[in-house]
């Protein structure tokens, strides 16, 4: 399983893919912490940079998982790991686990920013540091989302849009519930949305029952990558 | 190949099974969590102040009320998502006091559709009660009704939320609701009082007081009542100057009864009209509070009143007065003076109330209610007074009682009216602002104490002190010159690897 992480983690930087995706993601995540607090000024907040991220991560992070899966299916290499002595379950998390390295090392980076905002005032470090456990979580759950939807395709490109629309869904469902007039169909649609999990982190809180979703959500998803995997091994 | 297909089918079977067995498990997991979260907390505050922990001290006030409480949200838990952060924050709090404190429950109802709760709470206040109102209700059926943004300190400079209160505005009306019995209200008589208000009284009863009837030259006044009401009386109560010339008993000094009655903090409301005559010893008594009015002086406004029945020009519309919003005279009619429309209050056949100094230093005196600037006050048919005159003035005094660290402050109030027809069954409707003016006065009158030693918890300050220019070139840097740097070094790989 190391050896697949190590190649995996590799892979993003000895190929475009990994420095297109920290370029991207820094150039936008910097754009908006500036709009939101640099050239704020007085009115600068760090919860609304927090809010913007979750929409940033819902279309960057499917750019990082297009090629997990189904890459190794394209250039036809998924014999060989469907053959190798890692198990399946290994093998999917050592790639989700290499996704997910990039990601928090990218997030990590990007936090750095608020460093400078010491030199002109005094920013919350606890809402930061609690709203980057909680961006963690989230970011493992869309990892998972965009891991499994690479394993169903062998093209990066279906791969991508397909876990941003997965991923958009899960964002935006709570609009769509709002309109619904009957109270336990909008909570049990609401129960999915991300957004509504991540504002407790926005203020300045660290939520249990979110961090416990977002695990399950990310379990689930790889859970079902495994499966798919386990149907094309054995048929 | 059937023998295949069986394999397949069982096989596929079984892990379909499977799935959705560790599916259910994942959800359930999530459901118990969820339960487990409604019971326990399941946050972990970061924030510096702990603003969304209950404090030691709110801990303390609450402990010793064994009264069931129960708050309720008049909207569906989950339609308060979309309400922003500072509502959730509120709730956030309040179902920590409801996981807090077994006698503590908080429900959500949707007041659209929870008809006959909305009419019982609309009739204690008629135009405020909507899907933002929070209200604390305690076992005798006392409530108090709050709204979210009565949670927070707002700077007056910005209009901005810098604080939050939600201790202090919550522990004070879970203390106010939990009364063990309705506080007594009691109608003086002996004096020619009206005594033929069954709609004021009705008002009263329904805003949580028991009504009684007292006399006090003959009665003491009974434990447990708040707040004395003295409705047009004719005839001066009996007091010092009596008793000092023998013709009554200590016992049957009323002035001295309504003295004590006051050094125990509680209220009284007194109303006057016009054909009040001279009361000499109601007028020391009132005067000592800084209250008094003009005998036998009726004032009159041709463009500031209401047309219709009765006499022309003496149905006053009164002016609210905003002078000063600490004053317990403001709080008489903020809820009405605050709303998008003002309802008109109406005084009717009024006299003007005369605002002077009190004995006490810390009595504050203030009018609720003024004439418009076009009214003339006529004794004898000549003017003697013109322009705003007090229609209603509000006498209060505090004091912190209880041990150190646990202080909590507490009112009392003596209120003097200008007229005998403000509550009377014409302006109670809910087309004036009257009634809910005897709501408000019912409720400052009723509450017993208010917590101190809680204290507002602050928001982060997250403004940056920073010139544009600062901002503009750090916004390059950021955006611009890292992402250019891993850029470049992407591109000098890629190039290398392309030789290799």
């Amino acid at each position: 399983m190391g050896a697949i992480y190590k190649r995996e983690l590799k892979a993003y930087f000895t190929t475009p893919i990994g420095y297109i995706f920290l370029a991207v993601f820094f150039a936008i995540t910097g754009l908006v912490f500036s709009l939101t607090t640099l050239l704020a000024g007085e009115d600068s907040s760090t919860g609304a940079y927090f809010g913007f991220l979750v929409y940033i991560l819902a279309i960057m992070l499917p750019i990082l998982t297009m090629k997990l899966f189904a890459d190794d299916r394209r250039v036809k290499t998924e014999q060989l790991l469907l053959t190798s002595p890692v198990s399946l379950t290994g093998m999917v998390l050592a790639k989700f686990l290499a996704a997910l390295t990039v990601y928090v090392g990218a997030l990590v980076i990007s936090d750095l920013s608020f460093l400078i905002l010491y030199l002109f005032g005094a920013p919350p470090a606890e809402i930061i540091i609690g709203n980057t456990v909680g961006f963690i979580f989230l970011g493992a759950a869309f990892i998972a989302v965009g891991a499994f939807m690479s394993s169903l395709t062998e093209s990066q490109l279906i791969a991508s849009i397909s876990s941003m629309l997965v991923i958009m869904l899960l964002v935006l469902v709570s609009l769509v519930a709002n309109s619904i007039p009957v109270e336990i169909i909008r909570v049990v649609i609401k129960w999915f949305s991300v957004v509504d999990r991540m504002t407790s982190f926005a203020a300045g809180m660290i939520d249990l029952g979110s961090l416990i979703y977002f695990i399950s959500f990310a379990f689930m998803f790889l859970f079902l990558t495994v499966r798919v995997y386990e149907k094309r091994r054995w048929s | 190949m059937k023998k295949e297909m069986k394999k397949t089918v069982k096989y596929g079977s079984l892990s379909l099974v499977f799935v959705a067995v560790v599916l259910a498990a994942i959800v359930l997991l999530n459901f118990i969590v969820t339960l487990i979260g409604e019971k326990v907390s399941l946050i972990i505050d970061l924030t510096d102040e702990e603003v969304y922990t209950i404090s030691e001290g709110a801990k303390e006030f609450i402990k010793g009320i064994d009264t069931p409480i129960t708050i309720y949200f008049c909207k569906e838990r989950d339609r308060i998502d979309s309400d922003g952060q500072y509502v959730k924050m509120v709730r956030n709090l309040i179902e920590e006091f409801g996981k807090e404190y077994d006698n503590i429950t908080v429900k959500y109802i949707d007041i659209d559709k929870n008809k006959e709760l909305a009419d019982k709470w609309k009739k204690e206040s008629t135009i405020t009660v909507n899907p933002s109102s929070i209200i604390v209700e305690g076992a005798n059926g006392q409530f108090r009704q709050l709204y979210p943004a009565g949670f927070f300190s707002t700077a007056q400079s910005t209009g901005k939320f810098y604080a939050f209160k939600g201790e202090i505005t919550l522990t004070n009306a879970i203390i106010q609701v939990s009364g063990e019995e309705k506080p007594k209200i009691a109608f003086t008589t002996g004096h020619s009082e009206d005594t033929n208000n069954v709609t004021l009284r009705q008002t009263l009863t329904e805003a949580g007081f028991e009504v009684i009837d007292i006399d006090l030259s003959k009665e003491d006044i009974p434990e447990g009542t708040k707040m004395i009401f003295i409705n047009n009386p004719k005839y001066d109560f009996q007091g010092f100057a009596l008793e000092k010339s023998g013709e009554i008993d200590p016992s049957e000094n009323e002035i001295d009864k309504l003295a004590e009655f006051m050094v125990d903090f509680n209220h009284i409301i007194v109303t006057v009209d016009p054909d009040t005559p001279e009361l000499p010893e109601l007028q020391e008594f009132l005067s000592e509070w800084g209250l008094g009015w003009q005998p036998y002086t009726l004032i009159k406004d041709n463009s500031g009143s209401m047309t219709g029945f009765g006499t022309k020009a003496t149905r006053l519309i009164g002016k609210y007065v905003m002078d000063d919003p600490e004053a317990a005279a403001y709080h008489v009619h903020k809820s009405l003076s605050t709303s998008a429309s003002p309802p008109r209050v109406m005084f009717s056949n009024a006299t003007p109330i005369v605002l002077g100094e009190p004995i006490d230093n810390g009595t504050i005196v203030a009018a609720s209610f003024t004439s418009q600037s076009t009214a003339e006050a006529f004794k004898n048919e000549m003017v003697v007074d013109s322009g705003e005159m007090p229609l209603m003035g509000v006498a209060s005094r505090s004091k912190y009682i209880g041990d150190a660290g646990e202080q909590v402050l507490i009112y009392s109030t003596v209120v003097l009216i200008g007229t005998t027809e403000f509550a009377s069954d014409s302006y109670i409707n809910g087309q004036y602002g009257n009634k809910e003016v005897m709501y408000s006065l019912a409720r400052i009158m009723g509450s017993r104490r208010v917590p101190n030693g809680l204290d507002f918890k602050v928001f982060y300050d997250e403004s940056l002190v920073i010139d544009q220019s600062t901002a503009e070139t750090l916004t390059v840097l950021i955006s611009a010159v890292a992402p250019f740097i891993v850029a470049i070094i992407g591109f000098a790989v890629f190039l290398k690897r392309r030789h290799l």
